[in-house]
């Protein structure tokens, strides 16, 4: 192990409407898959990471990503 | 604002009168009613062949548009999105698709056009947006050469702009996207006197409108089960919901969402970004010597230019908002341009400034599952409007006071007249 997860991604499903926002904020971390399902690519993120998950989160417009 | 507050009784927002007012009476009107401390009550305007309605709320401050747009289980949109009045079911499925949709259904149906418009698929889209513009804008400045330096910005580039874009994720032939534009202004004209000659006409010329535009997508989804290609047509032919294709009707209302989405409200925003830029000439300039301020001047357009006034939500079950009680029932149209401008939310928000940051804006819609599909495509096609009108007209200067439209619902501009000073 190089660097330990230093926070975790969760979508609440039933909120996700895959409108690409966490997407465009942080596209290392968050893809719409070909379904049209949020794919999150990094659920563990490493702390350098951290930031660009919460940013992520922030934009949600339907407040659907969590990061503890 | 140095304007006298408007008492609040004396505001209705019903009246077409009010539509017609200047910007500024309409903002000071929005303003009074932000700082009333109940969420006020309007009658229902008069639709020909429509009951009148019991009347909605009209919700005009940030956080409260937030508390309604962010429970849709609470405050729904398959009673009606983008009417006041109750339509009849066909109607409003004919004319809403996804937008007047709850979950799961809209759910399920937007998940799958949403690959469609994410960021990574829209870069290859990019190229394309960029020729575009550079065709419209150089057929833009032969016509103010062969004339006397003048055009009007809304026939010439805010409008073909995004028709083009949408037309090209859709594949529709060039020959008939004068057609969609011109059915889409009959759509979207809100009863605006120019384009619907009498409130009865109305009606009829709208039905006529979705009858010709589903015409022509019917032709072309045949097109693409026989041929797929890679275009958003064929995805909708492909699209299976729980098991089902989408019917043929479905896609052709799922059609006019998209091009009456995805045209009228980039259009307006791209010509009220014009008008702001010549209002503000300090920060044209500061935008024009610093392109990095493309990102938060883009939003400031939109928060700005607000292009849908509305949308409605209905109450599921007796509710509270912002300590007031209401039925279930209720209707309510949350006001964008309004919580776009809520003092308590944005520093100075009656001044448009290319840098606002943070700028928590509603223009593409407020929190929510309905939160506007095309935002990324939007933001790009405004980007690159902006990017292309720098750097192909840079001449360009506004001529004339823009032509508003008097309608409800959209916040539009039929006509700006500019003028290229190189050209005359």
């Amino acid at each position: 192990m190089t660097s330990l997860a230093a926070a975790r991604i969760t979508v609440d499903e039933s909120l996700c409407a895959s409108t690409g926002m966490s997407e465009s904020v942080a596209p290392h971390l968050f893809e719409v898959g070909d379904d049209g399902a949020l794919v999150v690519l990094q659920p563990d993120v490493p702390a350098d990471l951290v930031e660009d998950a919460r940013a992520a989160a922030r934009s949600c417009p339907t407040r659907a990503l969590a990061v503890s | 604002m140095s304007l006298t507050l408007p008492e609040v009784d004396g505001i209705d927002l019903s009246d077409e009168e009010f539509r017609a007012r200047p910007p500024a009476e309409r903002e000071a009107a929005f303003l009074a009613l932000r700082r009333h401390p109940r969420i006020p009550f309007f009658a229902e305007p008069d639709f020909p062949f429509i009951e009148q309605g019991p009347g909605y709320y009209a919700v005009t401050r940030h956080a409260d548009v937030d508390a309604i747009s962010s429970r849709p289980a609470l405050f729904c949109s398959g009673e009606g999105a983008v009417s006041i009045a109750d339509l009849p079911e066909e109607l409003r499925e004919f004319y809403g698709s996804l937008i007047s949709m709850d979950d799961p259904r809209h759910a399920k149906i937007r998940r799958i056009v949403s690959k469609a418009f994410t960021p990574r698929m829209l870069e290859a889209l990019v190229d394309s947006v960029e020729s575009l513009a550079d065709e419209i804008l150089a057929a833009a400045r032969r016509t103010a050469e062969a004339g006397d330096g003048t055009f009007d910005l809304v026939k010439e580039v805010s409008a073909p702009l995004p028709l083009a874009v949408i037309c090209r994720m859709m594949s529709i032939p060039e020959a008939d996207r004068q057609l969609v534009l011109e059915q889409l202004n009959i759509i979207l004209s809100g009863g605006d006197p120019e384009l619907v000659a009498t409130p009865e006409d109305a009606i009829g010329l709208v039905l006529e409108a979705g009858a010709a535009l589903s015409g022509l997508m019917q032709r072309l989804a045949d097109e693409r089960l026989q041929t797929p290609t890679d275009d958003l047509t064929s995805a909708l032919v492909r699209t299976e919901v729980d098991g089902e294709t989408l019917s043929t009707q479905e896609i052709a209302s799922f059609f006019i969402l998209l091009c009456v989405a995805g045209n009228e409200t980039t259009r307006n925003a791209i010509t009220h970004g014009v008008w702001a830029l010549h209002e503000n000439p300090g920060q044209k300039a500061r935008w024009l010597a610093d392109p990095s301020l493309s990102k938060t001047a883009v939003e400031e357009i939109v928060r700005y230019a607000s292009p849908v006034n509305w949308m409605r939500r209905t109450a599921t079950q007796d509710v509270e908002v912002a300590g007031q009680q209401f039925r279930r029932g209720d209707k309510f149209l949350m006001f964008y341009g309004s919580a776009n401008r809520d003092e308590t939310v944005f520093t100075d928000p009656d001044s448009f400034d290319v840098g606002r940051d943070p700028n928590p804006h509603f223009g593409f819609g407020a929190p929510g599952p309905h939160f506007c599909l095309g935002a990324h495509l939007a933001r790009r096609e405004v980007a690159v409007a902006f990017r292309k009108i720098f750097e192909l007209l840079p001449d360009l200067e506004v001529a004339g006071e823009p032509d508003r439209l008097r309608s409800s619902f959209v916040n539009g501009i039929k006509r700006l007249p500019v003028r290229l000073t190189g050209a005359s």
